[in-house]
C-alpha cells in the first residue's frame, strides 16, 4: 500500500544530519544524559520561527542491535528544543532501497514504526541509493544500478518498505556528486526515478544539488541544466531539498556546508511551478556557530530561498 | 553461484587487486556474464579510486562517536607496525580484502557478522606484517584486541556482533578473557612488578560487566574464579591443584567476594 503525505503545504523546513560526538549532532552528557548539542540547541532558539517542519538523518548512537527506546532521550531532547516546528519528518539512513540483495526488514521497520508512533514522522524520505553492501557501510550512499536488474530491485525495495512502513516513504534523487560516485548501468537516472515513482506510486524528494549533480556528470551545464528535467516525476514530488553544493576545479561537488549556490535556487525556481503536489522545502544542513548564528557566507543564498519558499506558500493562502 | 553487479562492485571497491585489473580492462575474473560486465564500463576510474581509499580512511579514523575507528582501538600496535615499515594504509587496504572483514558487519540489523575490531585481530594475527614487526606484536595485538572489545560490550550490552573469538568467554555475570603473557610484556604494561605464575609467564584478565571495564594483572586463582565461579569451591580448588596451585577455602572465598563485588562474578 503506498502512503502519501496528507500534510498541507508546509513551507519552509529545516533538515539535520546529526551525528553522535559531532558539534552539530548528538552527545551523551554526563549530567543530562543523551541530548542534542549546546550548538544545535542555539541554532534551534535563535532561529526556528524560520521553520515549519524539522526533519532529521538517523544515525547509529551505538553498536547494539536497533532498539528504538535507545534514541527516544536525545530525540525527546531534540523535540523539546523546538517547540514551535509544528510538524516533524525522518529522513532515514537504513532503508538501502537501491541494494540487488534481498533486504531484512523486520528489525528496521519495527524500529522505524516505534519512532513514528512516538514522534509523529509525516514522512520518511532516503536517497535512492546503495548505504551499505554485504553489511559494511558505505563512505556515501551510491547511485542505484541503473540497469533493468537495478530499476527492478528498487521497484520491489520501495514497495516493501512502502507495505512495512507506519508513515508515507518518500523516494529521494540520489545523489552524482564528483569524487563520491561510481555509476554502472547507462540508464538515463531521471528516467529510471521516474519509472520507480511510477510503479511505486511513491511521493519523491528532489534534491536540487543532487538533480545538478547529475545534469553535471552529463555534461548538461550552464544554461543546458534545465533539459531533462522535464522527465522526472515532478507530479509526484512532495518535498525539495537545498544543501550547499560547490563548484570548484571543474567539479561539482554536494558538501552540504551550508552555502547554496545560485544555480540551485534557480533551479527551484524553475520546479516550484512544475511540481503542484509539492508541500515542502527543506534546507537542508544549515552551518552555524556555537551561538546558533549562520556562517555569514550561508545568509544571502539562506534568505533568498526563505524568501521564494514564503512567497511559494503565500501562493496558495492566496489562491 | 553467479556473481552479480552488486557482489562485483564489493570486490572492486575492496580489494585493491581486482580493482588494478579492471583498471587495466580486464574484467573476466569478477565472474559476471558478458552481458554484465557491459554495465561496469560506465564505471569512472578515479571515482573508483576514491571511494575504495575511503572505505580504508574510515575504518581507521571511524566516523562517529560509537566507532572510534581501528587506530584508536590499536594505537601502539599501529604505531610498532609503521616503525617496522607497514603503514596503516596500506595495512588496511589489504585488511578490507580479507575474508575476515567479509565476515564483519557493521549495521546494526539483519543476520550477524564479526565485529570490524575481531576481523582485524584475526586476519592480522596471521599476517606476515605483524610476524617481522618487533618483539610482542602478537601479543600487543591481543592486548589492544581484548581491551578495545570488551570496552565495546561495557557500553553495547545487546551488540549487533557476535563475538566469535575463542578468547572471550561469558561466566553469567561478564564477558572476560584470561590471557597468558611473557612475563615482561606485563611488565612493559603495568610498569610494575607482576608476579610470574608456575609456567613462568603472567596472566592479564580483562572483563566487561554492565558498569564497568576492567582490566589488570591476575592469578590462577582469579582465572579459576571466573571460569567456575564461587557458588563450587570444592571445583575451584581442584582445578587449581591440577596447576598445582594451592589454595585455602577462606582465600578463595576473600578473593570470589571481591571479583563478585567488580561485578565480574556472580
Amino acid at each position: 500500500m503506498t502512503r502519501r503525505p496528507t500534510t498541507p503545504r508546509l513551507g519552509l523546513g529545516v533538515g539535520m544530519d546529526l551525528p553522535w560526538g559531532e558539534r552539530i549532532g548528538f552527545t551523551r552528557d554526563p549530567e543530562r544524559g543523551d541530548t542534542i548539542t549546546p550548538r544545535v540547541a542555539n541554532f534551534l532558539a535563535r532561529h526556528q520561527e524560520r521553520f515549519h517542519y524539522l526533519v532529521f538523518a538517523f544515525q547509529p548512537g551505538n553498536r547494539n542491535r536497533l532498539r528504538a527506546g535507545d534514541y527516544f532521550a536525545a530525540y525527546d531532547a531534540l523535540f523539546a528544543a523546538a517547540p514551535r516546528i509544528e510538524h516533524r519528518a525522518l529522513h532515514h539512513t537504513l532503508l538501502n532501497m537501491a541494494t540487488l540483495d534481498p533486504i531484512e526488514f523486520d528489525a528496521v521497520a519495527a524500529f522505524t514504526n516505534a519512532l513514528v508512533e512516538r514522534y509523529g514522522f509525516a514522512w520518511i524520505v532516503e536517497d535512492l541509493g546503495l548505504w551499505s553492501i554485504a553489511g559494511k557501510s558505505l563512505p556515501y550512499p551510491l547511485p542505484p544500478f541503473l540497469t533493468a536488474e537495478g530499476l527492478a530491485a528498487c521497484i520491489r525495495n520501495v514497495r516493501g518498505w512502502q507495505s512495512r512502513l507506519a508513515a508515507p516513504v518518500c523516494v529521494e534523487f540520489p545523489g552524482f556528486t564528483e569524487g563520491a560516485t561510481i555509476t554502472i548501468g547507462a540508464m538515463d537516472a531521471f528516467e529510471f526515478f521516474r519509472v520507480v515513482a511510477e510503479e511505486t506510486g511513491s511521493p519523491v524528494t528532489l534534491d536540487v544539488g543532487h538533480l545538478l549533480s547529475y545534469q553535471w556528470s552529463q555534461g548538461r551545464v550552464g544554461p543546458r541544466r534545465f533539459e531533462a528535467i522535464d522527465r522526472l516525476p515532478l507530479l509526484a514530488c512532495h518535498e525539495i531539498h537545498l544543501s550547499g553544493c560547490q563548484i570548484s576545479g571543474g567539479k561539482f561537488r554536494d558538501l552540504h556546508h551550508g552555502v547554496l549556490l545560485d544555480e540551485q535556487l534557480e533551479l527551484l525556481a524553475y520546479l516550484l511551478p512544475r511540481c503542484p503536489h509539492l508541500r515542502a522545502i527543506t534546507y537542508e544542513d544549515p552551518r552555524y556557530f556555537e551561538d546558533g548564528e549562520l556562517v555569514p557566507k550561508s545568509v544571502a543564498n539562506f534568505e533568498r530561498l526563505a524568501a521564494m519558499a514564503a512567497a511559494w506558500l503565500g501562493e496558495e493562502a492566496h489562491a | 553461484m553467479p556473481e552479480t553487479l552488486q557482489t562485483a562492485l564489493y570486490r572492486l571497491l575492496h580489494d585493491r587487486r581486482a580493482r588494478d585489473r579492471f583498471l587495466a580492462g580486464r574484467l573476466e575474473h569478477l565472474g559476471l556474464e558478458p552481458s554484465a560486465q557491459a554495465h561496469l564500463r560506465t564505471i569512472d576510474p578515479d571515482e573508483l579510486v576514491a571511494i575504495g581509499g575511503a572505505i580504508g580512511r574510515d575504518l581507521l579514523r571511524g566516523n562517529v562517536e560509537y566507532d572510534g575507528g581501528l587506530r584508536s582501538t590499536f594505537p601502539d600496535l599501529f604505531a610498532q607496525l609503521e616503525r617496522a615499515g607497514h603503514g596503516a594504509a596500506a595495512l588496511v587496504e589489504r585488511f578490507v580484502a580479507s575474508p575476515q572483514y567479509a565476515d564483519s558487519r557493521q549495521v546494526p540489523y539483519g543476520p550477524r557478522g564479526i565485529s570490524v575490531e575481531e576481523a582485524f585481530f584475526e586476519f592480522l594475527r596471521g599476517d606476515d606484517a605483524l610476524r617481522a614487526a618487533g618483539p610482542h606484536a602478537v601479543d600487543l595485538l591481543t592486548h589492544e584486541f581484548l581491551s578495545g572489545l570488551l570496552s565495546i560490550l561495557v557500553l553495547n550490552r545487546d551488540p549487533s556482533f557476535v563475538v566469535r573469538t575463542a578468547l572471550i568467554r561469558h561466566n553469567g555475570a561478564a564477558h572476560y578473557a584470561v590471557q597468558r603473557y611473557p612475563l615482561e610484556f606485563v611488565r612493559t604494561l603495568t610498569q610494575r612488578p607482576v608476579a610470574p605464575d608456575p609456567s613462568g609467564a603472567a596472566l592479564f584478565l580483562y572483563a566487561a560487566t554492565p558498569a564497568r571495564f576492567v582490566r589488570g594483572p591476575a592469578t590462577p586463582i582469579i582465572a579459576a574464579l571466573l571460569e567456575h565461579g564461587r557458588a563450587r569451591p570444592d571445583a575451584v580448588i581442584a582445578a587449581l591443584a591440577g596447576q598445582g596451585v594451592v589454595v585455602t577455602v577462606e582465600r578463595l572465598a576473600a578473593l570470589g567476594e571481591g571479583l563478585a563485588r567488580l561485578g565480574v562474578i556472580a
